[in-house]
């Protein structure tokens, strides 16, 4: 008897089930990763606070617990109001916010900088009381 | 032959519906069980830990000195548990690739894993999307163990993330039962050892 006749007799056609699951898993690995990386920093936090468990955490999100097991292992697409929840309640921040062109302060134009720079040096208390009087 | 000879294990087919050309096949041990406890293939089994992020954590958190060596140069836990998670996704797209393809499974296997050790197989680490990722630098972190029998055939036996060089005393035990098992029953020839 070949050896592939004898393998399929002995799994009796019976199949794995890895397929089944790995399509999710391959399909959003992109998301799955920031998911990932929610995950971790909720599981130290949590860590963090004393007495806090997936029940608890559950109770002040307003979830079932069985929907924070699944965020705990990466799994959820999480709303952006369910982070905020998060945070909240476990007093962390999950996510940041990179800088950005708007991001930075406004600097004034450097002609205009000149001028008050200008004015400044010239000025004395004497002109700002002439200014005042007019 | 009988599964019910088989009082500690049985053996299923990894590719589904290709079960007549399947040379990759997984066991079951009837104390590996998923969460409404039925017994588990050991290839899916080590897919849902390894696509776990809560149990990477757990695992590498409580390896961080592992990591702290030469060999993986005081890698981050987030970094080590990212690293996993980007190798067990690649590890199931490219079987599922086989499955679709429907390759020649013993040629397909070798652009899959690499043999490292006797019954030791990894992620295959030269193929582009891995050079290219940001853990290119390092070696593959999974491993399957497997015993190869005749005409390209593998059995996995069971798994694990390598930080040491040392095989897990575990697995060591299940790749030798499933050996003596094999060699019983006349499919295995080599010798039982991991």
């Amino acid at each position: 008897m070949s050896i592939q006749k004898k393998m399929k007799d002995l799994s009796n056609g019976n199949s794995s089930h890895w397929l089944k699951e790995a399509d999710f898993f391959i399909e959003n690995e992109g998301w799955l990763e920031y998911s990932g990386r929610i995950a971790m920093r909720i599981i130290a936090a949590m860590e963090e606070k004393q007495g806090m468990t997936q029940s608890k955490l559950a109770a002040l999100v307003g979830v079932k617990v069985q929907y924070i097991s699944k965020v705990l292992k990466g799994h959820e697409n999480l709303s952006l109001k369910t982070i905020y929840k998060l945070s909240e309640a476990l007093g962390v921040d999950l996510i940041s916010f990179p800088e950005f062109k708007y991001s930075q302060p406004i600097q004034p134009k450097s002609s205009e900088t000149k001028v008050v720079h200008f004015n400044a040096a010239k000025s004395t208390s004497k002109d700002y009381q002439l200014t005042a009087d007019e | 032959m009988s599964t019910d000879k088989l009082n500690f294990i049985n053996i299923v087919s990894t590719f589904g519906a290709n079960i007549d050309t399947c040379k990759l096949w997984s066991v079951v041990y009837h104390d590996v069980l998923d969460a409404k406890g039925n017994p588990l293939d050991i290839l899916t089994w080590l897919f849902k830990q390894w696509n776990d992020f809560s149990y990477l954590l757990n695992y590498f958190s409580q390896h961080q000195n592992e990591l702290n060596n030469n060999f993986w140069k005081g890698m981050s836990v987030e970094d080590a548990v990212i690293k996993a998670n980007k190798e067990v996704t690649q590890l199931q797209a490219e079987l599922k690739s086989i499955v679709l393809n429907r390759y020649e499974e013993d040629f397909a296997l070798r652009k899959v894993f690499i043999q490292l050790e006797r019954n030791e197989f990894a992620l295959n680490a030269s193929t582009e999307k891995f050079r290219k990722s940001k853990f290119g630098d390092y070696p593959p972190i999974l491993r399957l163990y497997a015993i190869e029998l005749e005409e390209g055939h593998h059995i996995i036996t069971g798994g694990d993330i390598k930080l040491t060089k040392t095989m897990n005393i575990k697995e060591r035990n299940r790749l030798l039962k499933v050996q003596q098992f094999l060699k019983s029953e006349g499919f295995y020839k080599g010798e039982i050892y991991p």
